[in-house]
């Protein structure tokens, strides 16, 4: 019983850490594609 | 998913471990992506400072947080694993005081590319940096076998069998590419962001230069 406690916390750490790694980096990478598109449509108003 | 379902819940448990045994399947992948992506962050620092390529130093640059995180939930896990199989959290031999040194070397890595008003120097200082560091991989490898550590020495290798049952491996072989996969995939990510922000930047900075030219001064 006390083994699974450790082998649940594991998982939760390996998992949580590559999930929040991924997400993090999806949001950064969309946002920048948003905003450089804003900045393309900007210029073409001009 | 496969392999950590496989893992969790298909896998047998050791006879002497016990369930702590699943540990393996997210300590061992995350133990190899953590020298793995210090090799990749070396080799991304060698091309920046040797050929200047543009990509590399952006590559260097987006790896190293990626790396550091992996190596803490390396360090994290076998913690984990640790305290029931040896009774303790940590202790001080040499494969695991030089894993610690990889994540300091990660750590400061971050840090001393952001630490320069000349983001081009930072990043030149952090890849030399990352050249000194690659030292540690052999000896994060070879410590297990050069020392008498309490951590046990490579079940699987390039040359010879491994000394793994294969109810065992088979989990743990899904668990590996699986993570690796999703390392790769992580650092890419951020690269083609790091793409997109300097494009930007460089856009912003054209038009303030255009703005500049256009307005009289005075």
């Amino acid at each position: 019983m006390t083994g699974t406690i450790y082998v649940n916390a594991a998982y939760v750490i390996a998992i949580g850490v590559t999930v929040i790694s991924a997400v993090l980096a999806n949001v950064r990478c969309g946002r920048a594609e948003r905003r450089l598109a804003a900045a393309d449509t900007q210029r073409d108003k001009r | 998913v496969v392999g950590v379902v496989w893992g969790l819940y298909f896998s047998p448990a050791d006879w002497q471990q016990g369930e702590t045994v699943r540990i393996m399947y997210v300590h061992v992948p995350f133990a190899w992506l953590a020298s793995a992506g210090y090799f990749m962050l070396a080799v991304c620092s060698a091309c920046a400072l040797v050929w200047r390529h543009p990509l590399a130093d952006l590559a260097a640059v987006e790896i190293s947080p990626v790396g550091a995180a992996f190596t803490a939930v390396c360090l994290a896990t076998g913690s984990l694993w640790g305290k029931p199989t040896w009774g303790t959290w940590w202790v001080w031999d040499a494969r695991l005081t030089s894993v610690f040194v990889l994540l300091l070397l990660y750590c400061g890595h971050i840090a001393l590319v952001r630490a320069f008003d000349n983001p081009v120097r930072g990043r030149r200082a952090g890849s030399i940096l990352a050249l000194v560091g690659v030292v540690n991989l052999p000896i994060i490898k070879f410590s297990v076998d050069w020392w008498n550590t309490l951590h046990q020495p490579a079940s699987i290798g390039l040359t010879g069998s491994p000394t793994i049952a294969p109810s065992l491996l088979w989990p743990l072989l899904f668990t590996t590419i699986g993570f690796t996969l999703l390392f790769v995939a992580i650092v890419m990510t951020r690269v083609r962001a790091a793409i997109f922000e300097n494009r930007l930047r460089g856009k912003l900075l054209a038009r303030v230069s255009s703005q500049e030219n256009t307005d009289p001064v005075g």
